[in-house]
C-alpha cells in the first residue's frame, strides 16, 4: 500500500492535509461559483421568508406601528408585482427546471454511457469508469440542489413521506432517488474497491442494474413532464424518456470530455479515452439530430424560443459535429454544453409558452392546441438574476463534490 | 354529499370586478393584480368605431372531476373534498408549481403570505353556511349559479337542462365544474365563442360527468 494512503471498508482512502483536501485550485475555483450561488440563495430565501407580502387580514386593525410597513408592502404588490414575485403564474417552471434537467440527465446520461462501456468492456473503460461515474453523481446532486431551491417550501417535503403519492411522477422521484444514489455510490465503490474477487463476481449484474434504473430514471422523468395535460409541447414529444437520455447523453459526453481535457491530459489513456468519447459524441449527436428532425421542434419560430432552438442546433449539435471531424474535441465539447443548456431552456420555457387563460385573447381560452407559430404572443418572462446566481452555485457544488471525492478516493487512479 | 358545480351567464357581465372584491375579503386572498382566485378576462377587438367590441369572460379555478392538479401533487397537498371541490392543505404544500403546470386553466397562484399556492375553493365552509359562494353572491347582474350538481331540483341543474352550455378546453378531458351558458343573443354568440367550441346539452354530457364523479368519490375527503 503506498504511503500516506489508510484503507477502509475496501478502499483506499489518500491522507491529505486539510489544505490539499479544500484549498486546491479546483476547490477554489468551486467556491467562487458557490459564492456567487450563496448571493442568490440568500436573496431568494430572504423573499420567500423575509419579505413582507400582505392580505386582506393584515389590513384589518392597522396602526401607526404597522401602518407604514404596510402601506410600503401594499404599494409593491399592487404596482410593482414584477419586481417581488419570484413566481409568475404564467410560468411556474423556469431556469431552476432548466438547470435540474440539465445537470440531472447530463450526469445520469453520462453514468449510463459509463455503465454501457463496462458491460460491453471496452478497454478504456477499465481506466476511466470510477471517474466518470463520480462526475456524473456530482452534477446529478447539483442539478438536486437547483430544484430544492426551486421548490418554494421545502420545509414542508417531509409529507412525501408521510402521505405517498405514487400516482404523482414528482412523488416518484423520492423511491427513485433513494435507490439511484446509493446505487451508484455502490457501483463506484465496486469499481474502487480492493477487494477485487468479490467485485468481479457482481461486475456484470451491477451494471445491468445499473443500466435498467438509469433507463427507468429517465422514462419516470418523461412522466413527471407528461402528466402535466395542457402543456402540449411535453405531451406531444414522442417517447420523452428518449429524448431526455439522448441529449442528457450529449451534455454527458460534454462533460467528461471538459473534464478529461482539464484534468487527465497527463494519463497515458487520455488519447484513448479521447477517441472513445469522440465517437460516441459522433454518434450521439446524430441521433438526437434524427430526432429532431421526426418530432417536429423545428417549428418554433417564436423570440426567444427561435433563440434558443438554434443555438441548441447550431452550438451544440451542428458546430460540435464539425469539430469532432477535425478533432478539435475540447472546443467541441465546450459548444455542446452550452447548447444542450439552451435545450434545456427551450424544453421548459416553450412548454410554458402558450398563454392559458382569457387575458391575451379568446382561442387559447376555449381550444386545447399547442401551436406556438400562431400565437401572436406567447409566454416568457426572464429569469430573475438570485435564479441565474443559483444555477451558478449548482454547477459549483457539483464540481465541489467531485473534486472532494476524488481527493479522498483518487477515482481518476482506478485500480483496475 | 353534494357536488358543487357553478353555471355562468357570461352575458350579463358587466366587469364590475365585485366577484374579485368579494372573493378576496371573503377568502383573505393576498393583495396585487396578479393575486386572484377569480378574475374577468377582457377582450377586445373590432377594426372601425361601428363593430368595436369588448368581451368580458369571468372564470375561476373549474374544479375538475378529474382535476389533474390533484393527480400531480407530489405531498397531497392538492386534494378533493366533500363537494368535489380541490383544495389545497397550505400546511402540506411545497411549492413545487406542478400543479400549477398540470392545470389548463392558471387558475392557480402563489400565496407569498401563505407560503403556498393557492387557488379557489368555491368558498367552502362559506358555501355550508350560507348556501353560495362569495362571488356568487355579490354579483349585481346575477352572472354564476352556484349549486348542487347532483340535486335535480338546484336551480344549477334546472338551468343546465334548459339551456345550451360550453366549458373551457374539453379537449383535456378534465371535465370542469364551470358551466358557461351560450348567449341567447345569437350576435353576442358569435362574438364572444369563435368558431369550433362544441355545445353541449346536459342530458349528453350527464352520463360522462356521472361516471366519472362516482369514480372519484371516494377520494374526496371530510371539508
Amino acid at each position: 500500500m503506498e504511503r500516506g494512503v489508510k484503507e477502509c471498508c475496501g478502499l483506499n482512502f489518500k491522507s491529505v492535509s486539510f489544505g490539499e483536501l479544500f484549498l486546491n485550485k479546483t476547490m477554489l475555483f468551486a467556491y467562487v461559483l458557490l459564492a456567487v450561488g450563496l448571493i442568490g440563495w440568500i436573496q431568494i430565501y430572504g423573499l420567500r421568508f423575509g419579505h413582507d407580502f400582505v392580505n386582506v387580514k393584515d389590513m384589518i386593525g392597522v396602526d401607526a406601528d404597522n401602518a407604514k410597513q404596510l402601506a410600503l408592502a401594499m404599494k409593491e404588490q399592487i404596482f410593482g408585482m414584477h419586481h417581488i414575485e419570484e413566481i409568475p403564474r404564467t410560468e411556474p417552471w423556469g431556469i431552476f427546471v432548466a438547470q435540474y434537467t440539465y445537470l440531472l440527465y447530463g450526469g445520469s446520461a453520462l453514468i449510463f454511457l459509463t455503465a454501457l462501456a463496462e458491460l460491453f468492456n471496452l478497454h478504456i473503460a477499465h481506466k476511466a469508469s470510477a471517474a466518470l461515474m463520480t462526475l456524473g453523481i456530482a452534477l446529478a446532486l447539483g442539478g438536486m440542489t437547483s430544484i430544492a431551491s426551486d421548490w418554494g417550501n421545502p420545509l414542508n417535503i417531509y409529507w412525501m413521506i408521510l402521505n405517498p403519492q405514487p400516482h404523482s411522477g414528482m412523488w416518484m422521484m423520492l423511491p427513485l432517488y433513494s435507490i439511484y444514489i446509493p446505487f451508484t455510490f455502490v457501483e463506484i465503490y465496486f469499481l474502487m474497491t480492493n477487494k477485487r474477487e468479490l467485485a468481479k463476481k457482481l461486475a456484470l449484474p451491477l451494471v445491468v442494474i445499473g443500466l435498467g434504473i438509469d433507463v427507468a430514471e429517465f422514462y419516470i422523468q418523461g412522466i413527471l413532464f407528461q402528466l402535466n395535460e395542457p402543456r402540449h409541447l411535453w405531451t406531444n414529444f414522442p417517447s420523452l424518456w428518449l429524448y431526455f437520455l439522448l441529449t442528457g447523453m450529449v451534455s454527458g459526453i460534454a462533460f467528461a470530455l471538459i473534464y478529461a481535457g482539464l484534468a487527465l491530459r497527463e494519463k497515458e489513456w487520455y488519447e484513448e479515452l479521447k477517441v472513445t468519447l469522440r465517437k460516441a459524441g459522433i454518434v450521439t449527436i446524430i441521433l438526437v439530430a434524427l430526432y429532431e428532425t421526426i418530432s417536429g421542434l423545428a417549428g418554433i419560430h417564436e423570440a426567444p424560443f427561435s433563440t434558443m432552438f438554434w443555438g441548441y442546433v447550431v452550438v451544440g449539435l451542428a458546430l460540435p459535429l464539425v469539430l469532432f471531424f477535425i478533432k478539435q474535441d475540447f472546443l467541441a465539447a465546450i459548444l455542446m454544453a452550452i447548447g444542450t443548456f439552451s435545450a434545456r431552456e427551450l424544453f421548459v420555457y416553450a412548454g410554458n409558452a402558450e398563454p392559458m387563460t382569457n387575458r391575451f385573447g379568446m382561442g387559447p381560452e376555449a381550444f386545447s392546441t399547442y401551436n406556438v407559430a400562431e400565437l401572436e404572443k406567447v409566454v416568457y418572462e426572464n429569469p430573475h438574476t438570485m435564479e441565474v446566481l443559483i444555477i451558478i452555485g449548482c454547477v459549483g457544488l457539483g464540481i465541489a463534490i467531485f473534486k472532494l471525492l476524488d481527493t479522498l478516493l483518487d477515482v481518476s487512479n482506478q485500480p483496475h | 354529499m353534494a357536488n358543487y358545480a357553478m353555471a355562468l351567464e357570461y352575458q350579463n357581465c358587466i366587469d364590475c370586478r365585485a366577484c374579485e372584491v368579494a372573493c378576496k375579503d371573503e377568502n383573505q386572498v393576498m393583495l396585487g393584480a396578479d393575486k386572484q382566485r377569480i378574475w374577468v378576462g377582457v377582450v377586445e377587438g373590432g377594426k372601425t368605431l361601428a363593430d368595436m367590441f369588448v368581451n368580458f369572460y369571468p372564470s375561476q379555478c373549474n374544479h375538475c372531476v378529474d382535476a389533474p392538479c390533484v393527480t400531480v401533487c407530489p405531498t397531497g397537498a392538492s386534494h378533493f373534498v366533500e363537494g368535489g371541490i380541490v383544495k389545497v392543505d397550505y400546511d402540506m404544500c411545497i411549492i413545487c408549481k406542478g400543479c400549477m403546470e398540470a392545470c389548463p386553466y392558471e387558475a392557480r397562484f402563489v400565496d407569498e403570505t401563505r407560503h403556498a399556492v393557492d387557488k379557489c375553493t368555491f368558498c367552502d365552509g362559506r358555501t355550508q353556511e350560507f348556501g353560495t359562494t362569495a362571488c356568487s353572491a355579490t354579483c349585481p347582474t346575477k352572472v354564476r349559479t352556484f349549486g348542487d350538481l347532483d340535486d335535480p331540483n338546484s336551480l344549477l341543474r334546472k338551468t343546465l337542462e334548459s339551456r345550451e352550455f360550453f366549458v373551457l378546453k374539453e379537449g383535456e378531458d378534465t371535465l370542469p365544474k364551470l358551466f358557461y351558458l351560450v348567449p341567447q343573443d345569437e350576435k353576442f354568440r358569435k362574438r364572444t365563442m369563435g368558431e369550433g367550441i362544441k355545445i353541449h346539452k346536459w342530458s349528453d354530457m350527464a352520463p360522462k360527468y356521472e361516471a366519472a364523479t362516482a369514480k372519484r368519490r371516494t377520494e374526496w375527503k371530510e371539508a
